[in-house]
């Protein structure tokens, strides 16, 4: 078995390469060839909007023979501030470290192939899959967005778009922290054509765009839907970032999956965050389209039309377990090929017990 | 970052141990300190016999571990006799794949992979063993146990624990298991093993009677049952609506009936057979957590007849035997560490 660090994938992993795989691996799941267990969350109290956060998420892939699971083991912090309820995750394992890793399985010979750390792997996914979704749903002619976010994830969606339209020119961002923002731009400014604007406020970055990106950790609104125009898509990474009017207003909804992850917590205790989750307000089930069969079969889209590709929260599945079966698997096999990781021997995974 | 092998496991942890744990945990469960994750099997054609079957289940106890465990399998489902089996291939190397990773709530940190094997065959038969030991009839000397594979074992220890019976006579169709089983379970439980040529005659001296094998049809009939029994299955395949309908009926767990499949779009589960627990009655049987915690009274007097049905295992279960093997471990240097830095990152996921 193959232990591979998040230094080990940053040498192999390209956005480009990144995004064939998961296309791949959508269309697999459209068309039957690719299988997905609903995620499922466990929450256990730790103190004062504090708690532990255990998921896990798992897929498998017929063409590739590989199935994968994917574990986070966060301590989770809810906090306020002036911008609204915010989640981090706190570096909490030793060394102010964080846990989160892919254990890839092979079907032929049953046994993990390799165990990676998530980090890069993730960004890099969901920079890949919200491109997929760009390039798929954007509306004709659109050469300027808005983008609310400047952390890590707002990296990856710049790096997404620069591979999925290459039409695009300039982007206009918002975050809450103005050096941030201003810092993020500089920062991807110097990597691509892409021109990055920072702008003072939300609706400075959003109203009149025909291309919405958002990418940020909030638990609560950070857009207001009386900013869209006709003819425009937002990609959203996740569901609490998205105010009621956008969800109504979307005439469709692109989703990874439509399966909805569990929750599950002790009695009488609910963070913000599932409770969130359980209490949509608005229902977008007649409107939800999975990503593998706009992938699959193509996407018509009526003039007009508001689209809005949605993360977890929302109506449809977060991350999926096959989206880490096909990055993992790109990432193994590049990573084979290199010479990388840390060997264990696999005689600890196999056993003569038949379970 | 702790790396366990069976050996190491086994020598660690007694079915006793596995009683212990397990019974604080269903406590837990009661209290609302416990929070498990539903089983959940993936499955996926690789061709027209063959499915790979990806298996999940887990689980948090307050103060204690969260565990995960997985499985590995890739499956066929033959006909032996006129019965239809679901057997686990040996695909890796002649070997199986079942892992159980344990976490700290408290740092998010990996703390072991262990395999599956041992906790596994233990946790199975303490759970009918605890189950037993509640309803079985007192002073039972005479016990059936229908089967002679790894689940017919653990009930075997878990049984000789908790009821101390004189003989076990076993039954299973194919007379060389049934004597390999017998000379090697012999030594390990201070029952008498005996071998029997017809579960009917396994099953007439005795008062309570373990089902413990493979089979998808039922292997436990209307014919058996006398005043003052006690059943016990590890399978819901094994016993009927009718059968259940003659004794008062406790589930390992409500909360999850059976697996949930998930199937790629399209393919339908070569394992959705209908039975009793899609029925009605079904919600009206309570289970262990019930009857450990007091909330429903175990056996009342000695002509009742009581089934326990073991319809699912619980990835709580992990948790709980895990936490008892990590501890053992640690405390006696058995194992070996991996780098833990291996096992965390500094890129936020």
């Amino acid at each position: 078995m193959l232990l591979l660090t998040n230094r080990d994938v940053m040498q192999v992993l390209t956005m480009g390469d990144c995004m064939a795989a998961l296309e791949e691996a959508f269309r697999d799941l459209a068309e039957g060839t690719a299988v997905e267990r609903p995620r499922s969350h466990t929450y256990t109290p730790l103190g004062p909007d504090r708690y532990y956060l255990f998921k896990s998420m798992d897929g498998g892939l017929a063409r590739r023979r590989l199935h994968a699971i994917r574990i986070t083991s966060d301590l989770i912090q809810e906090t306020r501030s002036e911008a609204g309820w915010r989640r981090e995750k706190l570096a909490a394992a030793p060394g102010g470290r964080w846990v989160g890793m892919v254990l890839l399985f092979s079907m032929d010979t049953l046994e993990p192939l390799a165990l990676v750390q998530d980090g890069f792997l993730q960004r890099t996914r969901v920079g890949a899959t919200s491109a997929l979704a760009v390039r798929e749903l954007v509306p004709p002619g659109v050469e300027e967005g808005g983008m609310v976010g400047s952390g890590w994830q707002a990296g990856a969606q710049v790096l997404g778009l620069a591979e999925a339209l290459p039409g695009l020119r300039r982007l206009f961002v918002y975050s809450p922290n103005r050096e941030h923002r201003e810092a993020f731009c500089r920062e991807f400014q110097a990597q691509g054509r892409l021109q990055l604007v920072p702008v003072a406020r939300a609706a400075e970055a959003l109203r009149g765009r025909r291309l919405w990106i958002l990418a940020t950790n909030a638990l609560e609104p950070v857009v207001d839907g009386r900013w869209l125009s006709a003819d425009t898509h937002v990609n959203s990474i996740q569901g609490r970032e998205l105010d009621s009017r956008t969800l109504e207003r979307a005439d469709r909804v692109v989703v990874r999956a439509r399966v909805r992850p569990s929750h599950h917590a002790p009695p009488g205790f609910e963070p913000r965050e599932m409770r969130m989750a359980q209490e949509r307000k608005v229902r977008v089930e007649h409107k939800l389209v999975e990503l593998g069969e706009v992938l699959s079969q193509g996407f018509h889209r009526e003039p007009g039309w508001v689209t809005l590709f949605a993360g977890g929260g929302s109506g449809g599945s977060s991350g999926l377990g096959v989206q880490f079966a096909a990055v993992t698997d790109l990432v193994y096999r590049r990573a084979r090929e290199a010479g990388l990781g840390t060997e264990v021997d696999p005689e600890f995974f196999r056993q003569e017990f038949k379970p | 970052m702790l790396l366990l092998t069976n050996q190491e496991i086994a020598s660690l942890l007694s079915i006793e141990d596995c009683l212990a744990a397990l019974e604080k945990m269903y406590r837990a469960m009661a209290g609302g300190e416990a929070v498990g994750t539903p089983r959940i099997d993936t499955m996926l054609a690789l061709d027209e016999e063959h499915v790979y079957s990806f298996k999940q289940m887990g689980g948090v106890i307050r103060g204690g571990i969260q565990a995960l465990r997985v499985n590995s399998d890739v499956l066929e489902y033959p006909l032996i006799g006129d019965a239809r089996r679901r057997v686990k291939l040996p695909r890796a190397k002649g070997r199986w794949v079942g892992l159980i990773y344990l976490f700290d709530p408290e740092t998010g940190l990996p703390e072991a992979i262990l395999p599956d094997g041992v906790i596994q065959h233990l946790r199975v038969g303490a759970t009918s063993g605890l189950a037993a030991r509640e309803l079985a009839p007192r002073d039972c000397r005479e016990v059936a146990l229908l089967g002679s594979g790894w689940q017919a074992e653990s009930a075997l220890l878990a049984l000789d624990a908790v009821l101390r019976p004189q003989r076990v006579h076993v039954y299973s169709p194919d007379p060389d298991h049934r004597r390999a089983f017998r000379e090697k379970m012999a030594g390990k439980v201070s029952a008498e093993v005996v071998e029997e040529a017809s579960a009917a005659a396994a099953v007439a001296p005795a008062a309570v009677v373990f089902s413990a094998t493979n089979s998808m049809s039922p292997v436990l009939t209307e014919a058996w049952i006398r005043p003052g029994m006690h059943f016990s299955t590890v399978k819901t395949q094994e016993v009927d609506a009718a059968f259940l309908a003659r004794g008062r009926v406790f589930l390992h767990t409500r909360g999850q009936l059976k697996q949930q499949m998930m199937m790629a779009a399209g393919q339908r589960s070569p394992e959705a057979e209908e039975g009793w627990w899609r029925g009605q009655a079904v919600h009206s049987y309570p289970d262990l957590v019930d009857l450990l915690s007091g909330k429903v009274p175990g056996r009342q007097g000695d002509e009742e007849v009581t089934i326990f049905v073991n319809n699912i295992g619980l990835g709580l279960q992990f948790a709980a035997v895990g936490a008892v093997v990590l501890s053992k471990a640690r405390e006696l240097g058995v194992g070996r560490d991996l780098p833990d830095h291996w096992f965390t990152e500094d890129v936020h996921p």
